[in-house]
């Protein structure tokens, strides 16, 4: 197997990691800093940029498309609307009932926006065109979002503007431990259902003949999916691209397909993404460069490269 | 004994497109369905690979009914080879061969020393060792086709359907898929269904034909008797 090359992303992770625990301004060793804000970012960086990969990689399998991803499929966007719109009515609400209230909107948009994809699925929609309904949902839910943001109060919209943003550091260190209970959750029993993912590979009816239940298998593809996405969202505001581009880094780089494989190599990849984009910000600290712009610099190129290199790819 | 026995099957995805369809099919035989494009051929394909369930009638496999094998049980019987194509990137031929072991493995998909013999064994049955290393992605149309045998081969299956397999393929490749088949099913003793529009390979190949009519006749009987009764006439020559 690939040791070295697991090897190599170790030793990228420990690098990256290092610098953005004690390379912000100069080599200052404090202790309550570093516990207090630059850990917990370096974690959620970690989990949420793996996390993210993943989500990218089960949607490529479940819809047979090396394009899927939470962004562009709209699945992030969904997510978006359903907790800009929660931000927004949940005004004089207890704080205990608005944060549960966002943690089900963020899931429940992130799985209504799979609903439609797959009733378009059903009905056969080529590849190319389930794309366009993503875009389209994404720009549905951003319009949403603007019409929500020009109705609301002064206060929520700031909350609301910091958020969508997208920032690993939204992740204080008193909700850090919530936050990495949850991504292990939707993270590890993706594991139990990696030779189905394996079996999905060729087909769904190659799937099926192979025994697997298929139905039961899109149900949890979808759901985990979801999960993964909306907890990113939630906790991080919507981040784009690493759920499509890493799954593609990854097979570039291992020269593999079987999910045995792939599956960590995505998250490790997920995670360095995450880690050099948030290295950036911190390299750039007098400016307020968002973690999107960072990552949509290094991932429009390389999807534009994919396509260009699949030229014969047919929808 | 009789593997697969069909009696008064009616077929289609929504509704019995096709009816009165009987049959049987024995191990070791070859069974070439032909019927003209859009007749549902590959729908009677899906329906005997329990891909999708049949609008009536009765389908029995080794004396059981379908309904009372479970998805994994059946998947150790019957397996399949498809015309849809797929684009998975980097999926290397011995890993694509080996997913035919996954009705057999663990929940990891672990394949133990026993799985990985039949999976060379498989490769080599069909002549595609040498390209175990290779991506799936690279091959030619005969080479893929083969792999996607030896997959369905690996799944140890009693009864193998292949939907259409020789139709992107020149003459010689064409001819030596059927003696591929014809070796799988004297040697594995496997029982083999597959559609085809390979007039002269079936007369000259096959044990024996369904034909499926355009006017909704289906008809059985070896590849002599269908020509003598001027069925291949009737129903794919045109005057």
């Amino acid at each position: 197997m690939n040791a070295k090359n697991l090897l190599l992303g170790f030793i990228v992770i420990f690098f990256v990691g290092f610098l953005l625990l004690y390379g912000e301004s100069g080599l200052s060793l404090n202790a309550a800093l570093i516990n207090e804000l630059r850990l917990p970012k370096v974690i959620v960086c970690l989990l949420a940029g793996g996390m993210l990969a993943i989500a990218g990689l089960l949607m490529q399998v479940f819809f047979q498309n090396p394009l899927a991803g939470p962004d562009i499929l709209g699945v992030s966007s969904g997510s978006s609307l359903f907790v800009a719109f929660w931000m927004m009515a949940s005004v004089g609400f207890s704080p205990a009932i608005s944060d549960w209230g966002m943690s089900v909107m963020s899931f429940l948009g992130a799985l209504s926006v799979f609903l439609i994809l797959i009733f378009f699925l059903h009905k056969n929609m080529s590849r190319v065109s389930l794309i366009i309904v993503g875009l389209l949902i994404s720009s549905f839910a951003a319009s949403g979002i603007s019409m929500l943001v020009s109705l609301s109060e002064t206060l929520q919209l700031k909350n609301y503007l910091m958020w969508s943003m997208g920032s690993f550091r939204n992740v204080t260190s008193p909700e850090l431990p919530r936050f990495v209970l949850l991504c292990l959750l939707a993270i590890l029993p993706v594991l139990f259902f990696i030779k189905a993912l394996n079996q999905f590979l060729l087909s769904e009816n190659y799937a099926l003949s192979m025994g697997v239940n298929v139905k039961k298998t899109r149900i949890l593809f979808v759901s985990f999916a979801a999960f993964q996405i909306s907890i990113v969202t939630l906790f991080c505001g919507p981040i784009g691209f690493i759920g499509i581009i890493a799954p593609h880094l990854a097979r570039q780089f291992l020269k593999r397909s079987q999910l045995n494989l792939l599956l960590p190599a995505t998250f490790m990849i997920g995670a360095i993404l995450a880690l050099v984009a948030e290295s950036v910000l911190v390299l750039a600290p007098s400016s307020s460069i968002s973690v999107n712009a960072v990552l949509g610099l290094i991932g429009a190129p390389v999807i534009v490269l994919y396509l260009y290199r699949q030229r014969e790819w047919s929808a | 004994m009789k593997l697969l026995k069909i009696e008064d099957l009616a077929i289609g995805f929504k509704e019995a497109s096709f009816k009165n369809i009987k049959g049987e099919v024995f191990p070791g035989t070859i069974t070439a369905l032909m019927g003209i494009n859009g007749v549902g051929k590959s729908c009677l394909l899906k329906t005997l690979g329990h891909l999708i369930p049949a609008q009536r009638g009765s389908l029995q496999l080794a004396g059981k009914d379908f309904s009372q094998y479970s998805a994994l049980e059946f998947s150790k019987m019957v397996s399949l080879v498809l015309t849809e194509k797929f684009q998975v990137d980097f999926l290397r031929v011995d890993e694509l061969v080996s997913l035919g072991r996954s009705p057999y493995t663990n929940w990891w998909g672990d394949l133990d020393s026993s799985d990985q013999q039949i999976v060379s064994q498989t490769m080599q049955q069909v002549g595609i060792l040498d390209l175990k290393d290779k991506f799936f992605s690279e091959l030619s149309d005969g080479q893929k086709q083969k792999v996607l045998i030896a997959r369905a081969l690996a799944q140890n299956p009693q009864l193998l359907i292949l939907d259409e397999p020789t139709t992107y393929l020149d003459i010689p490749s064409k001819i030596e898929l059927l003696k591929l088949l014809r070796k799988i099913a004297d040697q594995n003793k496997v029982a083999i269904i597959m559609s085809t529009h390979d007039l002269e390979l079936v007369k000259s190949h096959v044990d024996q034909v369904w034909l499926m009519g355009s006017d909704g006749q289906f008809e059985t009987g070896s590849p002599e008797s269908i020509e003598s009764a001027g069925l291949f006439q009737k129903y794919f020559y045109f005057n």
